[in-house]
């Protein structure tokens, strides 16, 4: 790839050792960029809401999965893998539970939805570190430090990322596809597959879709199934769909980013105003 | 028996959304992403169709136990 805009003077760090970093523990990275107290911040925000999800869900989280589920890699797939530091440590202390059946804490939705937030906090930390890294050490950023915001708007809401760079249209266009796919999937599931109890990796997809989905969740999520959906299945494939097709918005989001933090500053500006000429 | 023209139709709209969100990547220019996106959605029908029919041949020559 052709770097001119970011050749000429020191980036800050390597890339990926930033990366890295901040995905084994959160703003480690930026500590390695020399960027403590952003570190430390980023540090305390997505360990605390770990912290809290598993304080309210009592670490039972992995409890949901089946026996034969239970694998020392099913954390893979989940969105607490942003926060790989975290996640070891949760499998490691909590584990699958105790062995036998137990009642869920009142608050576990929630507690789920904290250890969640905070894999995919960090995942965009981690674009946060990878950007800044390549920022200059000294004199303006161009642009990198601005990469990682619109890539978490695009997690939050479909469309919302692309919003913000101006591109309008196909902002819309994700919103209304993506958005639409969760609310019909719903719609034919009959609020089942909002449901990580019942769907813990399809739940995983949906979620990438981000607060749509936890919207839906938090409104229709809770209640028990009472009629035969014979598009459950169906409503199930399209919400999860949705949440992993946003995550090609979000890689269009940075890559859109990227491009205009590494297209070289105009040579010549155009001049702000046009200087007064004087009359014969 | 299925009801063929709501998976026809649910199909349709799956397909839509994962070739515009394919395309995002080709197409820088919002406008040319969207005028490009009908023959794209068809010529991923067309094939997604071949993949069908190869997978019902198979199914009942080599997968067959009857």
């Amino acid at each position: 790839m052709n770097w001119p805009a970011a050749q000429k003077v020191a980036p800050r760090g390597d890339p990926t050792v930033a990366a890295v970093l901040t995905w084994i523990l959160p703003g480690a990275g930026h500590f390695y960029l020399g960027l403590p107290v952003f570190g430390l911040c980023a540090f305390a925000l997505v360990q605390g809401l770990y912290w809290l999800g598993l304080q309210l869900s009592d670490g039972m989280l992995f409890e949901y999965l089946e026996p034969d589920l239970q694998s020392s890699f099913a954390g893979v797939l989940t969105p607490e893998v942003g926060n790989l530091g975290a996640l070891v440590y949760h499998m490691k202390t909590f584990g699958y539970g105790i062995g036998h059946m137990r009642p869920w804490p009142d608050a576990m939705w929630l507690g789920c939805w904290l250890t969640a937030c905070s894999g995919i906090l960090n995942a965009c930390l981690m674009v946060q570190a990878h950007s800044d890294a390549r920022a200059p050490k000294q004199g303006p950023d161009a642009g990198f430090r601005a990469i990682a915001r619109p890539v978490l708007a695009a997690w939050a809401v479909p469309g919302l990322g692309h919003w913000l760079q101006g591109r309008r249209l196909r902002a819309a266009a994700f919103f209304v596809l993506l958005v639409g796919m969760l609310v019909l999937g719903t719609w034919l599931a009959g609020g089942a597959n909002l449901s990580r109890e019942r769907h813990f990796y399809y739940w995983a997809g949906q979620f990438l879709a981000g607060l749509p989905g936890l919207g839906l969740e938090a409104l229709f999520g809770r209640g028990a199934v009472a009629l035969d959906r014979p598009y459950a299945d169906a409503g199930l494939d399209l919400a999860c769909l949705a949440g992993l097709l946003n995550v090609l918005a979000l890689m269009d989001v940075y890559a859109f980013g990227e491009k205009r933090a590494l297209e070289p500053p105009q040579a010549n500006p155009a001049p702000l105003a046009v200087p007064a000429t004087s009359g014969p | 028996m299925i009801d063929p023209l709501p998976h026809l139709a649910l199909f349709v709209f799956a397909a839509l959304a994962i070739v515009f969100a394919g395309s995002t990547f080709s197409e820088l220019q919002d406008a040319a992403l969207l005028r490009s996106l009908p023959k794209k959605v068809g010529w991923f029908c067309l094939w997604c169709a071949i993949l069908a029919v190869v997978i019902l041949v198979l199914e009942h020559t080599v997968a067959s136990t009857s």
